[in-house]
């Protein structure tokens, strides 16, 4: 079982919401689903990847030791494509599991080959009806629920420092998504959702909602801004000054 | 838009599968290729977002199958024939297409094509478990020493006895994989035996039994 925490914008305070089990076939097929890479047997390597107790529920045969294939690994790294997998599709099973969305409310948007220009999310989830949920206690007072459909943007990193870099990453993909949108659905603008999974050191799930502080003020801020510009200020943090709770 | 955003999502569990044909009509049916070509500045919306990547994909897959005849034609040139479809099988609710890993191993890779069956699946899947669990089906086994899971959270895994031996594992996106091995010593005469053995995997959640 991992540790779901979750937290408001960069800044905000980490809170415990559950705990969640992320069995191997889960994670390898949702990940075979919605991963970009083509791996044969995406079960077996995050069974070798992600060190958890399933070996231990298996039933026992007398003299054969418990150990973990993890052992294997100490002489190779992790490949890359594999690990991208298993992070493309964490938010995926997060949503279901944890949020109570239905399998047609859970979109997987990511192109194999993305768009040049412009970065789209891994997926579009249809939240209406089931937020806050499980963030009650974090939800900044007074907020609505948000858009019917969320930007989701799903990583994996192999440490908590990753994973706050991943964060940032992922963030320039959700902007991307709200760029785009902004001209038809401007009350969708600065809402997104991140689920990182920390798959190295204490394995554990981290949700970063971004949620608008002044939703007005990014709309027409975005609006004034070129594509260019507002690349340029997404790599600088600058957009989320004082338009998102938590940043 | 729902009727659109579902076929979206049971085309990219088509992709997942390797059902391409199935893929490509549900994909042209949300958006033809020619009206979402490059993808404007500004969208309309989440759902006309959805249109663009669908288009995108169509254009990836066709792609992708244009690399696959040219190797095909390049083959056939050397007698050595192979083909672009798969063997695909379906029930009411689910589809799936079998591929051969090697001489004995073959795979059956399915998910829902009716997204509004999904609570029916999962109902269906534990129901099955526990006849199993009580001996009330033979043939069918569980390996796992858990109870059946009583909601639609985690996977479900049971197997087939016999000839060829199946492992059936069932996550909670509906997306559906069964091993079947050729456990005798002479290789199947014909594959009709196998597709039987498979399509009954998706019978035992999809039909009354």
């Amino acid at each position: 079982m991992l540790d779901v925490k979750a937290k408001i914008g960069f800044a905000g305070a980490e809170s415990n919401i559950s705990t969640v089990m992320f069995d191997s076939y889960t994670v390898g097929m949702a990940s075979a689903w919605a991963g970009s890479y083509h791996i044969l047997s995406m079960r077996r390597h995050y069974d070798e990847y992600v060190v958890t107790p399933r070996t231990h529920y298996f039933r026992s045969i007398p003299g054969f030791p418990t150990s973990h294939p993890y052992m294997r690994l100490t002489a190779k790294i992790r490949a890359a494509g594999v690990t991208g997998n298993i992070g493309e599709a964490v938010a995926a099973i997060f949503a279901h599991r944890s949020l109570g969305l239905m399998i047609s409310d859970i979109a997987h948007i990511k192109p194999n080959q993305p768009f040049r220009k412009r970065k789209s999310p891994d997926y579009l989830m249809r939240m209406h009806g089931h937020l806050p949920g499980p963030f009650k206690n974090i939800w900044p007072r007074g907020t609505s629920s948000g858009p019917l459909w969320w930007p989701v943007e799903s990583k994996a990193r192999k440490d908590s420092k990753s994973t706050i870099k991943g964060i940032h990453e992922a963030f320039k993909q959700l902007a991307a998504y709200w760029h785009a949108i902004n001209n038809s659905n401007s009350t969708d603008v600065g809402y997104g959702m991140v689920v990182s999974f920390t798959y190295h050191q204490s394995p554990e799930v981290l949700i970063t909602l971004f949620i608008p502080r002044n939703r007005n003020s990014l709309s027409s801020h975005l609006r004034s801004t070129s594509y260019r510009d507002y690349v340029d200020q997404i790599e600088n943090d600058r957009i989320t000054k004082g338009f998102l709770h938590g940043c | 838009m729902d009727a659109e955003t579902d076929n979206y999502i049971i085309a990219t569990f088509a992709l997942w599968a390797g059902d391409f044909k199935f893929c490509e009509t549900l994909l042209k049916k949300i958006a033809p290729v020619k009206q979402y070509r490059k993808i404007p500045d500004s969208v309309e919306g989440p759902e006309q977002f959805i249109k663009y990547i669908a288009a995108l994909r169509q254009r990836q897959l066709s792609q992708k199958k244009g690399e696959f005849e040219k190797l095909i034609s390049h083959y056939r040139s050397k007698d050595i024939d192979l083909v672009s479809s798969s063997t695909v099988i379906e029930t009411n609710h689910l589809r799936g297409v079998i591929w051969r890993l090697d001489d004995r191993h073959f795979r059956l890779l399915a998910y829902l094509q009716d997204l509004s069956w999904e609570n029916g699946l999962f109902e269906k899947s534990i129901q099955l478990l526990i006849k199993v669990r009580e001996k009330k089906i033979s043939g069918l086994f569980i390996d796992t020493r858990h109870k059946p899971p009583t909601d639609s959270h985690y996977i479900r895994s049971w197997g087939l006895l016999g000839n060829p031996f199946i492992t059936v594992h069932q996550s909670e996106i509906g997306l559906i994989e069964a091993t079947a091995i050729w456990i005798e010593e002479e290789l199947p005469k014909d594959f009709n035996h196998i597709q039987e053995k498979l399509e009954a995997v998706l019978k035992y959640l999809d039909e009354e039994n």
